[in-house]
């Protein structure tokens, strides 16, 4: 199940319309030595089926597909650090054998979760060093350990060499050599126990008879690479069934169209012709560099600004509501006093906070009078004041052309939390927008369907009597698509909180996802404060409220979330069923350093289930975020079905890294093996913690040297 | 014959006319900007060969004796004495650079070899720098467009990239025509003023 939603501001959710432009050819940068030259048939890096030691350039982002004889593996794959990768797998297999031996099945649907990791960096004479677990989580089709050692003779030759356990021992396997030095334990396998899949079994890892791999890379130019490997894979579940294994020897020529994209052919087994599609970003590098934003208004230097106006005047706000306006930041508020003129904004375009704050600070050059030194910027979430930024003039006047602008700059700047709004200008409120947007809404890795879609569109008003009091809406109109056709009926033993979501797709064709009435206000400093009402998501209505403790330059954020929802009806209109219930949550927020960031949430579920959900991502100054999470409660594994407990990935990815154009929106996708009904939250808009980070000092620091784009 | 060759002329003529708006190639302009040029300002030509662009650029701005020049699709280029300092709306962009050392070696005074620190923006938002070895050697007498001029060439190598920044001084020693690199993606962009270029105006703000 994913679902997929766009957090922009006029567009919360259930709206995408994005295509990753495929493969324009760029010139191909020099081959990092560190770094695999390919991706195998399982999405990892590596040779053909073997794996290799090394690993991917830090943070790329992969999706595979590979296909020969019956079998098609579709991988996302994240290179988690320089040494971590992790790969979320589906697997659709024809004509196997589910253990081998056993009689022949028509179909499988295989979901598997793989870890790898590169214990050892290559030296002048030790290769890499890697082990890999191909099946963490899983109903263990593909299960299978490796130790492997690659080693790079010259820039364009290297060879690998590894130890198998599990599938990867079935070819020509000897008794297990952990077994001599770890106990008779490891010398057989035990089968797998797990009929859910989706837990656990270490006790199964490494464990059985061994046997060796190997292979050869040439990197004949940037183009072209040639692969020959020996595989320790028998292939006993297929062989005779989906295709007849001849030979151990894969052979296989790889081209790569451009950083992006590129393309495998391959000899399987003696017997059959592979093909691969490898698709590879990395968040680190978009396609368009710092953005094709328009260049900003020049900062004007006090002598050069043109008659300026009385500050205190209502012509001076309108000319500087004017201004920002034309580089798409809204005039909350303002107010002059001596030397120091204050301005709050609201930044409708820039992903990137510093950005606004550097374009309204170079408006503020050009209107304001020469007796002001000071500008306090004071940036906002929600209609909220949140973050004071404190510049000198005569600092932007001078560092304009600076190369090291700034640091300079950051020297006399402050940046401060702040809890009191500035008087609004005449006009600002009451505020209506409304907008008109295509949606996309999927459901991906339904075992019976696993591609179900609708596209439609999605029209979004909201209306803003005062600051901070927001009334909202979202109407979907369904244009074309089968999400309907998903029938697998509800076979929880648990509230059908959410196993019921084809009902909903089945419920109609124009529907109101959210109508709420929600207020932000800031209680106390470093405090934050949201009350939702309404119809809160699509299936479920009611009240949210949540209190959110967020210093500046804090890596610890808590929040305390409470919500009193009904269940609505399938029609998603006016009406509810009878389910309602209490959930809630206390939050931890940490950020970890490095661009990893973790998150506690233990509390109440909406199936009434107690338990707690643990979330990893990591996250890149640009906004890519990839996560993931599992939650654990008192619901247990036979009573959740299938996948035994609730758990997922999460990417998401901001629209302006993809088209270069300033937008705030950002895609998340989220990834299930399977939507139960335990460990279930409810999915409300504008929760605070991401609407306020941003715009936090610890955000704006990151990303400084946008002050100036 | 004649009128298929001037045919052929006026459709080559109007084919280039969207090119020469946009500096930027196909991309449309985001909005119009409050930046306006100043009165009676000249005008520069500007050839980007990696954006296949050609636009005619107007002074905007002139703080502390740099000069920001503005495309009509809302791209600016920044000059100190002819020497690019910033760079907006190209992706790539020179976010800074320090002109010092360039323009002390044209003037023919300072060090043999000295430093040129340009500032970037990483896909990540994070300030990068490339700090660039250059040397300018006086290449002789050219003429170019009936000018007498002075060529000018600056030799650079910063970590992996190496390119040479050409001026052309006029007898007044006026930078008059550059070809100038702004970063590996970009690479090079070829300047020229349609006018003779005026001095700068001088702002000081001690």
């Amino acid at each position: 199940m994913v679902m997929t939603r766009m957090s922009g501001l006029l567009h919360k959710s259930g709206c995408a319309t994005v295509a990753l432009a495929l493969g324009c050819a760029t010139p191909l940068a020099a081959q990092d030595r560190s770094v695999a030259w390919g991706y195998n048939s399982f999405g990892t890096p590596g040779l053909i089926d073997m794996p290799s030691a090394f690993g991917r350039s830090d943070g790329e982002l992969s999706f595979t597909t590979s296909h020969f004889k019956n079998q098609t593996r579709n991988t996302l794959t994240f290179q988690v650090s320089p040494r971590l990768s992790a790969s979320f797998r589906y697997a659709l297999l024809y004509d196997i054998r589910p253990s081998p031996g056993d009689p022949i099945a028509d179909f499988r649907f295989d979901r598997s979760f793989s870890l790898q990791y590169r214990f050892a960096d290559e030296g002048r004479y030790r290769p890499a060093l890697a082990f890999g677990i191909n099946d963490i989580v899983g109903t263990g089709l593909y299960g299978g350990e490796y130790l492997v050692a690659s080693k790079t003779f010259s820039p364009k030759l290297r060879a690998t060499a590894g130890l198998g356990w599990g599938r990867l021992g079935s070819k020509n396997g000897f008794s297990n050599p952990l077994g001599a030095v770890f106990g008779d334990r490891f010398d057989t396998r035990p089968g797998s126990t797990d009929g859910l899949g989706g837990s656990f079994e270490p006790d199964i890892w490494f464990r059985g008879d061994a046997a060796f791999f190997g292979g050869v890379e040439w990197q004949i130019n940037d183009r072209w690479r040639l692969t020959a490997e020996y595989s320790s894979d028998d292939y006993a579940r297929e062989d005779g069934a989906t295709f007849d294994v001849k030979s151990p020897f894969n052979f296989g020529a790889s081209y790569r169209y451009s950083d992006r994209l590129s393309l495998d052919l391959r000899y399987l087994y003696g017997s059959e012709v592979g093909i691969q599609f490898t698709y590879a970003v990395n968040p680190k590098n978009p396609r368009f560099g710092s953005g094709l934003d328009t260049a900003p208004p020049p900062i004007l230097a006090r002598d050069a600004a043109r008659a300026p106006l009385d500050p205190a005047s209502r012509s001076f706000a309108t000319a500087v509501r004017r201004a920002l306006g034309d580089e798409g930041i809204a005039l909350d508020g303002l107010s002059a006093e001596g030397k120091t003129l204050r301005v709050q904004i609201r930044n409708d375009r820039y992903a990137i906070a510093s950005q606004a704050v550097g374009r309204t600070a170079r408006v503020l050059t050009r209107l304001a009078p020469s007796e002001v030194e000071v500008f306090d910027i004071r940036l906002t979430a929600e209609g909220t004041p949140a973050t004071s930024v404190v510049l000198r003039r005569s600092d932007l006047e001078r560092l304009e052309f600076h190369p090291v602008a700034p640091d300079l700059l950051r020297v006399n700047t402050q940046i401060t939390d702040v809890t009191g709004s500035l008087p609004p200008i005449d006009g600002r409120y009451p505020a209506f927008t409304y907008g008109i947007a295509p949606y996309l809404t999927t459901s991906l890795f339904d075992p019976d369907e696993p591609l179900l879609a609708d596209i439609g569109l999605a029209f979004t008003a909201r209306y803003e009597p005062v600051a901070g009091l927001v009334l909202s809406g979202r109407v979907h109109q369904k244009v074309v698509g089968n999400l309907d056709g998903g029938t697998r009926e509800s076979t929880s033993v648990l509230e059908r909180v959410r196993s019921e979501a084809y009902l909903y797709y089945q419920g109609g064709d124009t529907t109101i996802p959210e109508l709420t009435a929600a207020y932000f206000f800031r209680p106390a400093d470093d405090i934050y404060g949201r009350v939702t009402a309404g119809y809160l998501e699509s299936m479920f209505g009611g009240v949210s409220a949540e209190v959110l403790w967020k210093p500046q330059n804090s890596r610890l954020a808590l929040g305390t979330e409470l919500n009193f929802v009904k269940q609505r009806d399938f029609d998603q209109l006016f009406g509810f069923r009878d389910y309602e219930t209490f959930t809630g949550h206390m939050s931890a927020y940490y950020d970890l350093g490095g661009g990893y960031h973790g998150q506690l949430d233990v509390g109440q579920y909406l199936a009434g289930d107690v338990g707690a959900t643990l979330s990893l991502g990591r996250e890149f100054d640009n906004g890519w975020r990839v996560g993931a999470f599992a939650t654990i409660t008192d619901v247990s594994a036979e009573d959740f079905g299938e996948g035994s407990f609730d758990k997922g990935i999460e990417v998401t990815i901001p629209l302006d890294w993809i088209t270069g154009r300033p937008n705030k929106t950002r895609l998340t996708t989220v990834v299930r093996p399977v939507l139960r009904d335990g460990g279930a939250r409810l999915n409300v808009s504008d929760r605070l913690y991401e609407r306020v980070r941003g715009v936090q000092s610890t955000d704006i620091d990151a990303t400084w040297g946008r002050f100036w784009r | 014959m004649k009128w298929l060759i001037l045919a052929a002329a006026f459709g080559a003529l109007s084919a280039c006319q969207p090119a020469l708006q946009r500096i930027a190639g196909t991309q449309a302009p985001q909005q119009a900007n409050l930046s306006r040029a100043e009165p009676g300002a000249p005008v520069m030509r500007v050839q980007i060969p990696s954006r296949n662009a050609d636009a005619e650029l107007s002074r905007v701005a002139t703080t502390n004796g740099v000069e920001t020049w503005l495309a009509v699709d809302n791209i600016s280029l920044a000059f100190r004495e002819g020497v690019l300092v910033g760079s907006r709306g190209l992706g790539f962009d020179l976010m800074a650079a320090d002109a010092t050392g360039t323009l002390t070696a044209m003037a023919g005074q300072g060090p043999p070899v000295y430093r040129r620190q340009m500032r970037y923006l990483t896909g990540d938002h994070q300030s990068t720098y490339l700090m660039a070895g250059c040397s300018m050697t006086n290449a002789g007498a050219e003429s170019i467009g009936g000018q007498r001029l002075t060529r000018l060439e600056e030799k650079c190598t910063a970590r992996g990239d190496v390119f040479t920044n050409i001026f052309w001084q006029n007898a007044e020693g006026a930078v008059v025509e550059t070809r100038q690199w702004v970063s590996p993606q970009i690479g090079y962009f070829r300047s020229s003023f349609a006018n003779a270029r005026p001095r700068p105006i001088e702002i000081s703000l001690d």
